[in-house]
């Protein structure tokens, strides 16, 4: 499996264009990003005195990333990495020379595996970038870059930037099972693309057709099914990790819902998770290859 | 009896719906046994490669099975990894070198091992150039390389379907030698699939023509050929000799300067009296079988 990994691997990476706009971009972005604002430090006064003023803080810093990974423009890049993986095979007419060497199930599952791992990958040394190179800034700017990282400050902090990054990571499989899902029907990795964005970013109004339907029905309790979807069980497990309860949409107010578990909100996503993973791998099993 | 490499039984492949229906393989049963070179020849459309797809397990079967070496192939059991194949034409990932290509290849199928890509790329000719980008490959080199690929996991049975196409003249001599050598020196088996007849006559042990999807004629490519031999004569004057054959035998003009009886070895002194006695004088009588191509367009002719 290991040696299925690397192949997977070599080619993804081996595709330097796209690995640079999709993959690099997260740690490349982030040190351009940082070089930039060194500079303009270095070179401005003004600039300078405002950091020695209200310096960041490195936790903050790291954090920050989080939310840019999980804004819809970061959700963007990880479809566009996904649908180039998975249909890389379609578009090159490779499958012919892959299946013979090893089941379907082997070769589906892992492109699921090498993409969590690049995504972890990319977002993880996007924080640690994040969270040192912001430090070089202030340290440039002559501020004081703190608090200072004791056990007592780890033992907070590393909880609530690991759930960033479980919803960011589950987040990512989720656009990653999308455009998957979307490559096995279409063959197309443009087409595929669009699909999985589309799903992404319109599963969002999904609460506002809920509501419409409901006030149409009027049975506003229909607006409850939105605690059964992905979007809203992530939003929830964020809430858990960030604010320590559970967030309830403002259209659900009147509607006396309860927010559900950071745990239940966990398994509703396996679950979604598991099943898409499953009907794309299942589509993918009986599909033939014809070219 | 020897093992059978590949026995393909009842397949049926049916694409479309309805009115749409098309069959594009109907009832097909192929038995290849291990040791030899199978030739498997068809007209454009004929179903060759849709066979070969439901060989490797690309396309599912509507009806029928494949083994290969005894095992179903569904779901790749495992038996797959015996075999190698070139289907349709090579192909790779373009920005890829071809030695990256077989790389990444060799790692999927769990076999990788740099000395064998090295040994193999000599094997095909292409040491020199696999370092390249295979976006800038020709159609010949891309066909090396997709039987290097093919011979990666050293498989029992090796598929190819239509290697020598872009191939130059000394690359179609190469390939022709490198597929017998498979066959007696490493004892696979390969399955091939060609349009170019003279080829698959001087290479094969046995043949499948199939014509829309059936099965017209299979054999050993000996044998298939002499089921029909003719003798060519010249005889001269040639119309009056003619007219001496012409109730007793079928006979076929020939281009130049003789003409076709169709009659066997042993007629043959039958035919010369009736020559002589006739007043003819003859020149020359020779036994002649006829081509796979000859073969190949009266199978499928028949079956339209």
């Amino acid at each position: 499996m290991v040696q299925v990994f690397r192949a997977e691997w070599e080619k993804i990476f081996g595709n330097r264009f796209m690995a640079m706009f999709l993959i690099w971009i997260y740690p490349v972005g982030t040190v351009t990003m940082l070089a930039l604002t060194a500079l303009v430090a270095v070179l401005s006064v003004e600039m300078r005195e405002s950091i020695r003023l209200a310096p960041p803080t490195w936790m903050d810093q790291a954090l920050l990333t989080w939310t840019i990974v999980n804004s819809e423009i970061g959700r963007l890049f990880v479809v566009a990495l996904a649908a180039q993986v998975f249909a890389a095979e379609y578009h090159h007419s490779m499958w012919k020379n892959l299946l013979p060497r090893r089941p379907r199930l082997h070769l589906f599952l892992n492109k699921f595996l090498t993409m969590g791992v690049i995504v972890l990958f990319a977002f993880v040394s996007m924080s640690v970038i994040a969270g040192i190179g912001s430090g070089i800034v202030v340290w440039l700017a002559g501020g004081t870059y703190g608090p200072a990282p004791t056990a007592e400050l780890l033992g907070e902090f590393l909880p609530v930037v690991g759930n960033e990054l479980l919803v960011a990571f589950l987040a990512a499989l989720f656009a990653t099972c999308y455009a998957a899902l979307a490559c096995v029907i279409t063959h197309s990795m443009v087409m595929a693309t669009l699909a999985a964005l589309l799903i992404t970013v319109g599963e969002q109004t999904i609460p506002i057709i809920l509501l419409w339907i409901g006030s149409l029905a009027n049975a506003p309790e229909l607006g409850r099914l939105w605690l059964w979807f992905p979007g809203y069980n992530l939003g929830n497990l964020a809430s858990w990790g960030r604010d320590g309860q559970g967030y309830v949409p403002l259209f659900l107010q009147s509607v006396n819902v309860e927010a559900p578990s950071a745990l239940t909100s966990l398994l509703v996503i396996i679950v979604w998770l598991a099943f898409l993973i499953g009907v794309s791998t299942w589509y993918f099993r009986r599909q033939d290859i014809m070219n | 009896m020897a093992e059978l490499a590949i026995a393909v039984q009842g397949v049926h492949k049916q694409f479309g719906r309805g009115k749409r229906r098309v069959y594009a393989v109907d009832d097909l049963t192929l038995e290849v046994q291990t040791g030899q070179v199978y030739g498997f020849l068809g007209p454009n459309g004929a179903g060759k490669t849709t066979t070969i797809r439901m060989i490797l397990d690309l396309i599912n079967p509507t009806k029928g099975q494949v083994r290969l070496f005894g095992q179903p192939v569904r779901h790749h059991a495992g038996v797959l990894n015996r075999v190698g194949a070139l289907v349709e034409g090579a192909t790779f990932y373009p920005y890829l070198t071809g030695r990256k290509n077989l790389e990444v290849l060799a790692r999927t199928g769990g076999y990788f091992d740099p000395a064998r890509i090295q040994s193999l790329l000599e094997l095909v000719g292409m040491a020199d150039r696999a370092d390249r980008p295979a976006r800038g490959y020709s159609t010949g080199m891309k066909q090396r390389m997709g039987v290097a690929a093919a011979l990666l996991g050293n498989p029992d049975l090796v598929i190819l379907d239509e290697p020598t196409n872009g191939l130059d003249p000394a690359g179609i001599q190469d390939m022709r030698s490198l597929i017998r050598r498979l066959v007696d020196e490493q004892g696979k088996t390969v399955f091939l699939s060609s349009h170019m007849l003279n080829e698959v006559e001087q290479i094969c042990d046995r043949v499948a023509i199939i014509n829309r999807g059936k099965l017209v004629r299979e054999g050993a490519v000996k044998a298939l050929l002499a089921e029909k031999i003719r003798l060519r004569i010249e005889a001269s004057p040639m119309e009056k000799a003619m007219q001496t054959l012409a109730p007793q035998w079928t006979l076929s003009a020939d281009r130049d300067s003789g003409f076709y009886v169709q009659a066997g070895r042993e007629q043959t002194p039958q035919i010369v009296e009736q020559l002589v006695t006739g007043g003819s004088q003859v020149y020359q009588v020779m036994i002649q079988q006829q081509s796979l191509e000859e073969l190949f367009f009266e199978a499928t002719q028949e079956a339209n």
